[in-house]
């Protein structure tokens, strides 16, 4: 009777001992994969009014145009470090120029407006399209007015910030994707109206199916203060790696669904590998005729090897 | 989720055992019966070959059963019953050990040398092995065995050779002490290949390889019942060409442990208790980094941890019932990547999981009963319950859910696996024969679960895991029939499997490839069933006591449910050879070749294999110098230097040519 005690507790003790050696978290053995930049981690612009600090974070150095810009604002009391109570954050944008002729104009450029961060009483989170660069704060220059209240004190202030050319991909150079800048707003014209494809910054990417949205804008006919959104096009996308012999993605050409509630143009972009994704952007109208943008084409050797003029792009 | 499935997993083992156990407490008889004769169950011999220092890969290729995919010069893949290693399962000394290729690169047959083992159990169809459930059959290799002495004792060899078809050189040596209470044994092996060369003298780049195996064993006697053993393996092979595939691998190591403990008394119902604890760790580096011209450069390494435990009791009830019950668990984490490097400077490489960091822990039972019902007729039953549990990393369910646009697809998945078998044997003064009827159900692999863009450069398919695959089951007939006399024997013998639910990749048309110059991609997917079969004819003719001849013929078949061939079914392969001994000298002349194969799994990638023939010649003589002695072993394998592929020669890479080999063994 020992042993036949002895034999069932060697035999209970076999099956706690693979138990005890789940190490559920011990998945990562020396990835590769570029650092996330979708996190607004990155101090860009900071000002103080009053007795308030005012941060803005965005997942760039510095503002880069076009691009589709997210950016987080956060006020914090100097004074008092407790004192998180913020509300009705709100900004508008403005790019101011002088004309070679010494004449200075100002316009627009479309936006998300601020929403608060969940969770968070001090936090807002909007994304700016900057449409143009301007590198010179007394002349060439963006600027973001922000408006908020603590309790009942209001808070108004402007910030000026420069913003640099972007640098992008060139589809004939190969190399340029090195140091690129992402391509997250493209322009195009649609009946001689200025139309802007921005590119809405996503959670982090993965290997899987990924949620995106582009939102379409037109130039409104105030001199380019408003930028309504456009509803009646359709967004088709086509993923490419252009380092990677130009292969697509499973499904081929994804076509974005117009969402009225978020005004958005949504989908799923299986993303099958980490790396650089060229999402060669061909925009059409409700005929289905291409407007702007064109189908990935074939080169001599009948490889699909030739992107359109309109894209965006990421890396992960 | 794990912790709570091998609660249930250990409680499932305990109690069966336990009612068992009560049922047996009486039987006082321990005489276990030496020798198992079984329907289709080869039990090989000790290593004992006339070319000493063949690579083990030679040894199972001359296997009953046996058939070897080769992709190179270098760990070539098992397959029994024309069934890879999903639907079989193989071990080493009852250790479950996981490649950690995706391309299956490194069988775990090639983790081992031959200086440690002492030979190779080889089962066929599901009556299988006793640690765990199969379809096809197993094969556990048997690690060298010492025993306690009453004399202190010490032995040892040290081996040297050469082959000139690759220049490969092999050195290495072993010993053995043995004493009362103790003994310990250790062993070493280098092998050093290059390039060898097809027949025509035409080299075949990138088939070099490089290896190095260790082995010690030490052991305990507690006291004259009792003994403990600690072993280890360490196997490291670096620079390994495989010409058949588009990448090599720079390592490929692997460290096998275990502790056991030996119950065998005297005066007991046991006849015999083992148990096992043990851990082995696989790393596998797979690169193109060698190769000149690559669309994208890759590299592709994997990992494979497994620890494990099994628990084996013998016992003889009635003096007829030779009864054997196993408790067996194992965990195993495989996981494998894919770094694309990009052809951009600077730019970021691409990256995906190939094995999604997927864990599999299993706990099952096995018993066998081998029933001597008279002198004339005996019955084997055999079967095995167990519970396969899989989880998968979170990536792995985005990765894979690209491909299944449902949410049905879930980080764990239990499964129920096992397999029944009946065997029934009958000897009749010259004549013995025997039938039996088995089934078996098996878990999908790693691969076929959860695998991603796996690049299957046969067929030029990426491979995609399904983890909503159902079980495969198999149900198998066999028979065989013998006619034994000293001076002649034969036996016919066959298996016959019906495969429900047959796993395999099936392409998914909406696809694009990914890996350049692919086809496109396949799925794996139960396919409604599939038929397999072997037919085997074998003889032994001893003319005297100095001549013998043998030979045999090998039909197999399978097709899916479809009409199409399944791939790597072999066409008629025949051999035959002519011995000669005497005193201690041995040669031998043989014969072996396919026929045409022209029923190439087509809808897999196949094409049609010429057929080829190839003449072997060997001889050994073991010189006596007082106590110690020297074993020369000399050969020419390719004899006519034909140049030739085999159908089971991954993108038909053609096999080596005229290879003369010297191994010598110094006994001390």
């Amino acid at each position: 009777m020992k042993k036949l005690i002895y034999f069932a507790l060697t035999i209970i003790s076999l099956g706690l001992t693979t138990s005890c050696t789940s190490d559920d978290n011990a998945m990562d053995k020396g990835t590769t994969t570029n650092p996330d930049t979708s996190e607004l981690k990155t101090k860009v612009l900071e000002q103080k009014v009053d007795n308030y600090n005012i941060v803005i974070y965005s997942n760039v150095k510095e503002f880069y145009a076009p691009s589709t810009t997210p950016i987080l604002v956060e006020f914090t009391d100097v004074d008092n470090p407790n004192n998180k109570d913020f509300s009705d954050a709100a900004m508008s944008i403005l790019m101011h120029m002088t004309m070679n002729n010494g004449h200075k104009m100002s316009h627009s450029a479309p936006m998300l407006q601020l929403t608060p961060v969940k969770g968070s009483t001090n936090k807002f989170q909007g994304e700016i399209m900057f449409s143009m660069a301007g590198m010179d704060l007394e002349k060439n220059y963006w600027e973001i007015t922000l408006n908020a209240k603590n309790k009942e004190v209001k808070i108004a202030t402007k910030v000026k910030t420069t913003v640099k050319n972007g640098i992008f991909y060139d589809r004939n150079n190969i190399d340029s994707i090195q140091g690129s800048d992402r391509k997250t707003l493209e322009t195009f014209n649609v009946d001689g109206v200025k139309h802007f494809a921005a590119f809405h910054l996503s959670n982090k990417y993965k290997v899987g199916n990924n949620d995106i949205a582009v939102s379409l804008y037109k130039k409104g006919d105030n001199m380019g203060m408003t930028f309504p959104e456009v509803d009646n096009l359709i967004v088709t996308i086509d993923p490419r790696m252009p380092d990677m012999v130009n292969h697509g993605v499973l499904e081929g050409i994804i076509t974005l669904k117009y969402n009225t509630n978020t005004k958005q143009y949504e989908g799923k972009l299986p993303l099958s590998m980490t790396g650089y994704w060229f999402l060669n952007l061909v925009i059409k109208n409700a005929a289905g005729e291409i407007i702007a943008g064109q189908p990935v084409g074939k080169d001599s050797d009948g490889k699909e090897t030739v992107n359109g003029d309109k894209f965006l792009d990421l890396i992960f | 989720m794990i912790l709570k499935n091998q609660y249930i997993t250990s409680i499932l083992l305990t109690l069966p055992t336990l009612v068992l156990a009560q049922n047996n407490q009486d039987t006082l008889t321990n005489k276990a019966l030496e020798e198992v004769v079984v329907t289709h169950f080869s039990k090989s011999k000790n290593l004992v070959d006339k070319k000493p220092l063949a690579s083990v890969d030679d040894y199972l290729s001359k296997q009953e059963n046996i058939t070897l995919v080769r992709r190179g010069a270098y760990a070539w893949e098992p397959m029994i019953n024309n069934m890879a290693i999903e639907r079989t399962r193989q071990t080493i000394d009852g250790m479950q050990i996981f490649h950690a290729c995706t391309d299956k690169m490194d069988p775990i047959t090639s983790y081992v040398e031959v200086n440690n083992l002492d030979g190779m159990d080889i089962t066929s169809g599901s009556q299988g092995s006793m640690f765990g459930a199969t379809l096809g059959g197993s094969i556990d290799l048997r690690t060298r065995k010492l025993t306690f002495t009453e004399q202190k004792e010490l032995k040892g060899q040290v081996q040297t050779g050469f082959e000139s078809i690759n220049k490969q050189k092999i050195v290495g040596g072993n010993f053995d002490f043995t004493s009362k209470k103790f003994y310990a044994s250790g062993s070493i092996m280098f092998r050093d290949a290059d390039n060898y060369k097809a027949g025509g003298n035409k080299e075949i780049q990138y088939s070099q390889f490089r290896k190095l195996n260790a082995s010690g064993i030490i052991g305990y006697a507690i006291n004259t019942s009792n003994s403990i053993e600690a072993a280890v393996i360490y196997d490291k092979a670096t620079d390994i060409g495989y010409p058949a595939l588009p990448m090599d691998v720079s390592l490929a190591e692997a460290i096998i442990t275990s502790v056991k403990h030996t119950y065998a008394p005297t005066e007991s119902w046991i006849d015999k208790w083992e148990t096992k604890l043990y851990y082995n760790t696989i790393t596998h580096r797979m690169d193109d980094t060698n190769r000149p011209i690559v669309p994208i450069r890759m590299d592709m390494p994997g990992w494979s941890d497994t620890y494990g435990a099994y628990s084996t009791l013998s016992t003889t009830i009635k003096e007829k019932h030779h009864v054997s019950i196993n408790a067996n668990t194992y965990y195993n984490k495989s996981l494998a990547e894919m770094t694309m490097l990009s052809s951009t400077p600077g730019s970021s490489n691409m990256f995906a999981y190939t094995w999604p960091n997927v864990k599999t822990n299993y706990g099952g039972l096995t018993i066998k009963d081998h029933w001597q019902i008279d002198d004339k007729n005996s019955l084997m039953l055999s079967g095995t319950l167990g519970i396969n549990f899989n989880h998968v990393s979170q990536k792995g369910v985005d990765q894979l859910g690209i491909f299944l646009n449902d949410n049905t697809f879930k980080q764990n998945k239990t499964r129920t696996v096992g397999n029944f078998a009946i065997n029934y044997e009958r000897a009749e003064n010259v004549w013995f024969y025997g039938i039996g009827v088995g089934y078996g159900n098996r878990a999908p692999s790693v691969s076929e679960g959860y695998g991603y863009y796996l690049f299957n450069s046969g067929d030029r398919y990426d491979y995609i895991g399904n983890p909503n695959l159902k079980n495969e089951s198999s149900y198998e007939g066999n028979f065989f029939l013998k006619y034994a006399t000293p001076a002649f024997s034969t036996k016919l013998s066959g298996s016959i499997f019906y495969l429900d639910n047959y796993i395999i990749g099936v392409i998914d048309p909406i696809y694009n490839a990914m890996t350049y110059g692919g086809l496109g991609v396949k799925k794996y997917t139960n396919i409604d069933y599939a038929i397999q079969g072997t037919l085997d004819w074998n003889f032994t003719y001893n003319i005297d006591s100095n001549w013998k001849l043998s030979g045999g013929l090998t039909y197999s078949y399978g097709e899916d449910s479809n009409k199409n061939t399944l791939p790597f079914i072999a066409p008629l392969a025949y051999r035959t050879s002519v011995d000669y001994k005497y005193n201690a000298f041995r040669t031998q002349l043989s014969l072996k070749g396919n026929a045409v194969k022209n029923n190439a799994a087509e809808a897999y990638g196949e094409v049609r294999t010429p057929s080829y023939a190839i003449v072997d010649w060997n001889a050994n003589y073991e010189f006596h110098i007082k106590k110690q002695s020297l074993n020369v072993g000399i050969g020419v394998e390719n004899i006519l230097d034909t140049y030739y592929s085999t159908y089971a020669d991954w993108n038909k890479i053609p096999n080596p040519g005229r290879n003369f080999f010297v191994n010598l063994s110094y006994k001390l």
